[in-house]
């Protein structure tokens, strides 16, 4: 009989406080948009502060309060807008799933230096005092980007050149602004075809600090109109193009991948081998071809030129 | 009209190396085949080019005008024939545009019209003068002078300074500057005082030169008062400078012009006084190439746009154990890659330190020694500040305000990396805190 | 006098964290930052007040008269879990300023050993309204004393150049043996 009574006194107790609290929290009732809790779950939850928030739930807040009306969130790309779009009932801004890409190819082979960084490796301070390397486009390879990336996409390979991996490119863009010298763009996440290399400068100073650097010959824009040179820098627009488009260039920048061969491209001396192989092999047939053609449209003048 | 001076808190005596250069009397150097001159050698925009490639140039003609009111104008050092307009590599490491100028040797002049009896002309008129010359601040920071000759209305200026202290070891530019040219910097004193109206003159010169303080006091008579500073790095920085002459203090973040202070330099006046009375524009300026590195120390009045290298080649060369050339002075110089650059108006030395002068440059961890502490002008704590960028705790920087109380206030004097036992590279730090902030801007921006 | 010397003895002698071992989790926890540990500071003061008094009066009402002391552990877990969640609501509905500022803070009090180990603690010792009062406000300043020290030097070592393993936990665990050792200096205070 006695343990009836610790039993209801417990159970009272409790019954007590849990009356208390429904009522309380009925009586303290603060409303909450509950769209806030719905968006915040389907936000991909990296917290990276790319959307200009300080987090996923403060981003949610922002799209109740100005009802979308936010920059979109770079991370979810069009996926979660289009859930943000069905939540907050408003049309889907167009979002592109997109990933960072450093446009360079200057590995310390091939680009020239302009001297040697003592002191502190950093590339933000290289920058003030001009990168180390003579292409002041061109990546620095301290690794500024590296401590930004919210998810350690990106590493400094031993060619000295910073590559992202795609596959955990979560697209927030932060090192794109980390970047001091604007190497890292963002592209859309299913291009295939990359022009590495970001040098604004006239062709003659490009060509002087790094065999890899775009000349802006537009060669490749007569092959493909995808390609857009502009500020002398060619870029691929589109999404993918014929793979011997590449062959065009005179200095070998275009990729024609899937992304983690960027990594190869600039990195292993292998791949280049191959590359140049397959280039060697396309100049043969392209001759071959030219060689073909041309007696059957002028045979006078067959053999005078190359 | 003696005036005790303020001592500032912090600074450090670094060996002064003075003696090296000190008593030599400022040469010109021949105008060497190829001259570099940059557009932008000023603070500000850069100066917007007037002519194009083949077009012939005489000395002192206008190449590039001001674009815009923060910016100055650029003219040719000699005549000659503009053979390419492009990037060049500039002493401060960065690339920027220049127009490439072959000299033939003839120097033939185009002077603008010299002003007579510029003491009853209009100011406005004078302030034109000046900006029409391209004058900028010769002691480093390359402000536009007609900027700072026309003070904003809310805050007038009633003192004006001339900072001769040349802290900086090794330089004896602004020293040489002083002790040859001490009546036309008077001359430009009178007009600078006539152009902004101002009556109060201090002329500021660290105890370490005599000769200028002895040649200055002489040449200003009533114009301006000279003041002995004490030898102190860094003495000649322009907030240390104005503690030091009139006890004001600018608040962090403001010019001069907030507490009614201006401050030029004394080679910047003698230009000004230059481009009046006789019309010559900014083409040439005092620079000393000193170092145990060179082979004939000297100080040399060299035209804007000389390349360093044929600097160096009249200077005697280098020596065979020359190892570092570095542009401007030992604390705030830049380190450069080459001796292809052009000496632009705000380089005043050139200096090559030998193999054996360069120190070790490995660093270890702070001990908290607390030395910087004590060396730093600002009053500021460059320990706690160096070890929060070197771990990338930003948050804290921001949390604890060091930004806006130290970050933004240090002018990279190097005091705290010199006196740091640890060899620790605090300036670079505060370097890559500053480019930090700005990648933060643009990406708000 | 009595009170004086059990506000001395509940703050320094006997501190919460660094002699009885409670509430260590906060203590590690909420450390990294001198502004969040003032946060918690507070929380704590506040809700460590409200819950022995509370769990005293329960007790002293309830279980005595129906001789169930030993229910107190479990009753007083109850109590305090709701009492926070109860605070939590009212703050947020009176005054959201505070509840932004102690907000995140007072779930993890619920079930925090500190605050239990007060109510229990002055249970026990047969502490009278008044001194079971003194004894939980100087407790959590203890409490507060504590973290705040121990908040300041983590800050100081993070800044720190430390071999890889002593790194982060390791040297925090140190720090806060030492602190231990450092605040048994204090039983010299109170003779006896």
């Amino acid at each position: 009989m006695s343990i009836l009574i610790p039993i209801l006194v417990l159970t009272g107790v409790g019954v007590v406080a849990g009356v208390a609290l429904a009522y309380f929290s009925r009586v303290f009732y603060v409303p909450e948009d509950p769209r806030v809790d719905r968006l915040e779950e389907i936000l991909p939850g990296a917290n990276c502060g790319a959307c200009g928030f300080a987090g996923c739930r403060d981003y949610a807040k922002g799209l109740v309060a100005k009802n979308g009306d936010v920059p979109p969130c770079p991370v979810g790309g069009k996926a979660v807008a289009e859930k943000i779009a069905e939540i907050l009932g408003v049309a889907v801004a167009d979002v592109e799933d997109q990933v960072a890409l450093v446009r360079c190819a200057g590995t310390r082979d091939r680009a020239t230096t302009r001297g040697t960084m003592v002191g502190v490796r950093d590339c933000a301070g290289a920058a003030l005092l001009g990168s180390p390397k003579s292409c002041r486009f061109g990546c620095i390879g301290f690794g500024d980007c590296v401590g930004v990336c919210p998810t350690k996409a990106i590493t400094v390979y031993g060619g000295g050149l910073a590559v992202v991996d795609p596959d955990l490119c979560i697209g927030c863009g932060l090192c794109v602004s980390k970047c001091p010298v604007d190497c890292i763009g963002m592209v859309p996440r299913d291009r295939r075809v990359h022009v590495l290399c970001n040098s604004r400068d006239p062709a003659l100073v490009t060509r002087a600090a790094c065999k890899v650097g775009c000349i802006a010959c537009n060669l490749c824009t007569k092959k493909d109109p995808a390609f857009v040179v502009a500020s002398n820098v060619a870029t691929f627009t589109g999404v993918t193009c014929d793979p011997e488009v590449r062959f065009a260039c005179p200095n070998d920048v275009i990729v024609h991948t899937d992304h983690t061969s960027v990594l190869a491209f600039v990195e292993s001396e292998a791949a280049r081998a191959d590359y140049e192989a397959e280039k060697a092999v396309f100049k043969e047939k392209e001759k071959a071809a030219r060689a073909a053609a041309r007696p059957a449209r002028e045979p006078k003048n067959a053999g005078e030129q190359p | 009209m003696t005036t005790q001076a303020n001592p500032f808190p912090g600074g450090i005596h670094p060996a002064y190396r003075k003696d090296l250069t000190s008593g030599c009397e400022s040469r010109p150097m021949p105008v060497p085949k190829i001259l570099v001159i940059p557009l932008s050698q000023h603070l500000g925009a850069p100066a917007k080019v007037l002519v194009k490639k083949g077009d012939a140039v005489k000395a002192g003609q206008l190449i590039a005008e001001p674009a815009g009111f923060i910016s100055a104008a650029v003219h040719a050092s000699s005549s000659g024939k503009v053979t390419a307009i492009g990037p060049v590599e500039l002493p401060s490491g960065q690339k920027g545009e220049a127009v490439t100028i072959e000299t033939d040797g003839a120097h033939e002049w185009a002077r603008m019209e010299p002003i007579s009896d510029p003491l009853a002309a209009d100011p406005k008129v004078l302030v034109e003068r000046v900006k029409a010359a391209g004058i900028v601040g010769l002691g480093g920071a390359t402000f536009p002078s007609h900027v700072k000759l026309t003070p904003p209305a809310d805050s007038p200026v009633d003192w004006v300074l001339l900072n001769g202290a040349e802290c900086e070891p090794y330089l004896t530019a602004d020293h040489r500057v002083m002790v040859e040219r001490p009546d036309r910097i008077a001359q430009g004193v009178k007009l600078v005082r006539h152009i902004m109206g101002v009556s109060k003159v201090s002329v500021g010169i660290e105890g370490n030169k005599p000769d200028a303080i002895e040649a200055m006091r002489k040449a200003l008579g009533d114009a301006g008062e000279v003041v002995e500073l004490p030898v102190k790095y860094p003495q000649g920085s322009e907030k240390q400078l104005i503690h030091a002459l009139t006890g004001r203090r600018v608040p962090p973040k403001k010019l001069p012009s907030s507490v009614g202070v201006t401050v030029f330099n004394v080679a910047t006046v003698a230009a000004i006084a230059d481009a009046v009375i006789d019309g010559t524009p900014l083409v040439e300026r005092v620079v000393t190439v000193t170092g145990s590195g060179v082979n004939q120390p000297g100080n040399f009045r060299v035209p804007v746009g000389a390349r360093v290298l044929d600097l160096m080649e009249f200077a005697g060369g280098y020596r065979e154990d020359a190892a570092q050339l570095i542009l401007g002075g030992p604390m705030m110089g830049r380190a450069a890659a080459t001796d292809d650059v052009p000496v632009v108006k705000g380089v005043g030395g050139v200096l090559v330190l030998s193999a054996d002068e360069l120190k070790n440059l490995d660093y270890g961890v702070c001990v908290r020694c607390g030395r910087c502490l004590r060396a730093c002008p600002n009053t500021q704590n460059p320990m706690l500040l160096g070890q929060l960028i070197e771990k990338g705790l930003f948050s804290r920087i921001d949390e604890e305000k060091l930004r806006e109380l130290v970050l933004d206030d240090c002018f990279e004097c190097g005091s705290c990396t010199f006196v740091c036992p640890s060899r620790r590279p605090l300036v670079q730090f505060f370097q890559m805190a500053k480019g930090y902030y700005r990648s933060q801007q643009k990406r708000k921006g | 006098m009595e009170l004086l010397l059990l506000a001395i003895n509940a703050m320094l002698i006997g501190n919460l964290i660094l002699s009885k071992f409670l509430g260590i989790c906060p203590f590690l926890g909420v450390s990294r930052r001198l502004s969040t540990a003032l946060g918690m500071s507070m929380a704590v003061l506040f809700v460590m007040v409200l819950a022995s008094t509370v769990t005293w009066t329960l007790f002293y009402t309830l279980l005595k008269p129906l001789h169930l002391e030993y229910l107190r552990t479990i009753l007083f877990i109850l109590v305090i879990a709701s009492l926070v969640q109860l605070v939590e609501m009212v703050m947020q509905k009176l005054s959201p300023a505070l509840y932004e500022a102690l907000g995140i803070y007072l779930p993890l009090i619920t079930t925090n050993c500190a605050i239990l180990g007060v109510a229990i603690d002055s249970i026990e010792k047969g502490y009278g309204f008044l001194p079971m009062i003194v004894y939980s406000f100087f407790g959590a300043c203890g409490f507060a004393l504590a973290l705040l020290l121990f908040a300041g030097i983590r800050e100081r070592l993070e800044t720190a150049d430390m071999p890889k393993s002593f790194q982060g936990a390791a040297s925090s665990l140190i720090v806060a043996g030492i602190l231990s050792l450092a605040f048994m200096g204090f039983s010299g205070l109170v003779p006896g």
